[in-house]
C-alpha cells in the first residue's frame, strides 16, 4: 500500500515537472521571464496608452521584483547604454508609469504588470523611446564575513512610442568590408536625420570583377534612433579572396521605396 | 441478386451521408509574442583574502555561475547581456573602498564573452541575433592588492538581458 501511495506522489511530482516545466532551482537563484520583450506603440498629443507585460517566476523560490522605467541610448556600433532617469533626445522614461513596481512573485507564478503611456498635450511629432525593467532584488541582509559579490538579474523591455505621423528618414552614408573574427561583414554606415526611428531590413549582394555575384547577406532587424548614426553589420558566409569587388545594398525601413547603395571593394591579401 | 440490393443500399446511404456533411473553414490565429528569460544559477559568489601578494588573482570560492538566456523573438533581433555595476566594493563598517575593476570573469559557452567590471560602461557577456536557449557558465575572480584594507566588502552587480 506504501508503496502504491509513493509510485502516486512520485507520478505526481513527474506530471508536475513535465506539466509546469518546473526549474530544477534552489535558494539564492534568479529564475524570471517576460513578454513581450518589445512593444511598439502609436498615439497622439494627449493620449494615454495602457498594456501588459507579464511576467514569471520559474524558480522554485519567491523572488521580489522591482519594475521601473528607464531612458537609453545606443552607441554607434548598436551597444545600449541604460542610463536611468538621464535625459537623452527622443526619451520618453517620464511618460510611463507601471504597476505594481515592487512585488513578490512566488515559484511558478505568472503576474501581469499594467503599463500606462501619457503622451503628453504639447509632444511634437516624433518616435519616442525607453525601457521598462524588471530586476531582481537581492537579500542584502548581512552573512558571513566574506567579501561577496551580489548579483541582480534584470530583463528590459524596449519601448517605442510613434506620436503623430512622422515618415522615417534614412541616409547610407557608406558601405564597407570588414572582417571581424574571421567572419566576413558588410558594414552599412546608416545616418538617420528624422524625427523618428527605424528598423532595418534588405540585403546586400557582392558581385566579383566580372559581374557574377559571389554572396549575399541579410540585414539585420536593428533599430536606427532618430538624429542619430548607426553601423550595422551584414554577416556573410565564405571569404572573399583578394580581388575587385562591387557590394549592392538594398535598404527597407518601412518607406514605399527602397534605399539603394553601391561601393566598390579592393580586398588586398592580408599576407 | 440479394447481395447486390445491399451494397446498392449502403452507397446510396454513404452518399446522402456525404452530401449531409458540411465543410466548414476554421480560421486559427496564434500570436506568438516575443519573450525573454534569464536564468542565474546563483545571486552571490564570495571571494577570501589569505594574505596573498599584489596581483594575485583569487577564483570565487563557488562553482561557476550558470546563466542561461532563453528568447523567442523577430527574425534576426539582437539580444545582449551585459553586466554593471555602478560602484565599488565597500567595507560597509569603515567606508573602504575597493575598485569594481579588480573584478574579472572568464566565460565558456557560445555566444559568452570574458571580461573586467567596470564603472564607467556595462561589459558585454554574450550576444546572440536569434530566438534560442543560449546556456554559459562565468567564473569570477578577484585581483588582490595588500594596499587594499583588510575587511569585509560587497558589491551589487547586475546582468541585464535586452532586446532593441
Amino acid at each position: 500500500m506504501k508503496s502504491i501511495v509513493r509510485g502516486k506522489t512520485a507520478l505526481a511530482a513527474v506530471f508536475a515537472v513535465v506539466f509546469f516545466g518546473l526549474a530544477v532551482s534552489g535558494p539564492g537563484q534568479v529564475y524570471f521571464g517576460i513578454s513581450p520583450l518589445r512593444v511598439e506603440h502609436e498615439g497622439n498629443p494627449g493620449d494615454n496608452i495602457t498594456d501588459i507585460f507579464y511576467v514569471r517566476n520559474s524558480a522554485s523560490e519567491p523572488i521580489r521584483l522591482k519594475v521601473y522605467s528607464e531612458n537609453w541610448r545606443l552607441q554607434e556600433d548598436g551597444v545600449p547604454v541604460f542610463i536611468g532617469s538621464q535625459p537623452v533626445p527622443y526619451a520618453c522614461r517620464e511618460w510611463i508609469k507601471a504597476n505594481p513596481q515592487d512585488f513578490r512573485l512566488m515559484p511558478n507564478e505568472v503576474k501581469s504588470v499594467r503599463y500606462t503611456i501619457a503622451i503628453p498635450p504639447d509632444a511634437l511629432p516624433a518616435g519616442y523611446h525607453a525601457s521598462v525593467s524588471f530586476e531582481s532584488v537581492p537579500d542584502l541582509s548581512p552573512e558571513k564575513k566574506v567579501s561577496r559579490m551580489i548579483i541582480t538579474g534584470k530583463i528590459a523591455a524596449a519601448v517605442y512610442v510613434k506620436v503623430g505621423k512622422v515618415e522615417p528618414v534614412a541616409q547610407v552614408l557608406d558601405l564597407k568590408f570588414s572582417k571581424d573574427n574571421s567572419v566576413s561583414c558588410a558594414v552599412l554606415v546608416i545616418k538617420n536625420p528624422g524625427k523618428t526611428h527605424f528598423r532595418t531590413q534588405g540585403g546586400v549582394e557582392i558581385y566579383d570583377a566580372s559581374g557574377r555575384k559571389k554572396f549575399q547577406a541579410e540585414i539585420p532587424n536593428e533599430v536606427v534612433l532618430p538624429e542619430s548614426q548607426r553601423e550595422v553589420k551584414c554577416p556573410f558566409q565564405g571569404m572573399l579572396p583578394p580581388g575587385a569587388y562591387r557590394a549592392v545594398c538594398r535598404l527597407d525601413i518601412g518607406r514605399t521605396e527602397l534605399l539603394g547603395y553601391e561601393k566598390e571593394w579592393l580586398v588586398k591579401d592580408e599576407k | 441478386m440479394k447481395n447486390r440490393l445491399v451494397v446498392l443500399a449502403v452507397l446510396v446511404f454513404s452518399v446522402a451521408f456525404l452530401g449531409a456533411q458540411e465543410f466548414q473553414e476554421m480560421r486559427i490565429n496564434a500570436t506568438v509574442e516575443t519573450r525573454c528569460k534569464i536564468e542565474l544559477s546563483t545571486n552571490v559568489v564570495s571571494f577570501t583574502r589569505t594574505g596573498q601578494p599584489t596581483g594575485a588573482s583569487i577564483p570565487q570560492n563557488e562553482p561557476p555561475v550558470a546563466v542561461t538566456v532563453k528568447t523567442t523573438t523577430r527574425r534576426s533581433d539582437r539580444i545582449y547581456a551585459r553586466i554593471f555595476t555602478p560602484g565599488d566594493l565597500t567595507e560597509v563598517r569603515t567606508g573602504d573602498m575597493i575598485p569594481a575593476e579588480s573584478i574579472s570573469w572568464t566565460a565558456t559557452g557560445s555566444g559568452f564573452s570574458g571580461g573586467s567590471l567596470s564603472k564607467a560602461t556595462p561589459q558585454e557577456i554574450g550576444n546572440w541575433n536569434r530566438s534560442g536557449i543560449y546556456q554559459g557558465t562565468l567564473t569570477f575572480s578577484f585581483l588582490d592588492n595588500t594596499s587594499y584594507a583588510p575587511g569585509t566588502y560587497t558589491l551589487v552587480v547586475t546582468i541585464t538581458v535586452s532586446g532593441f
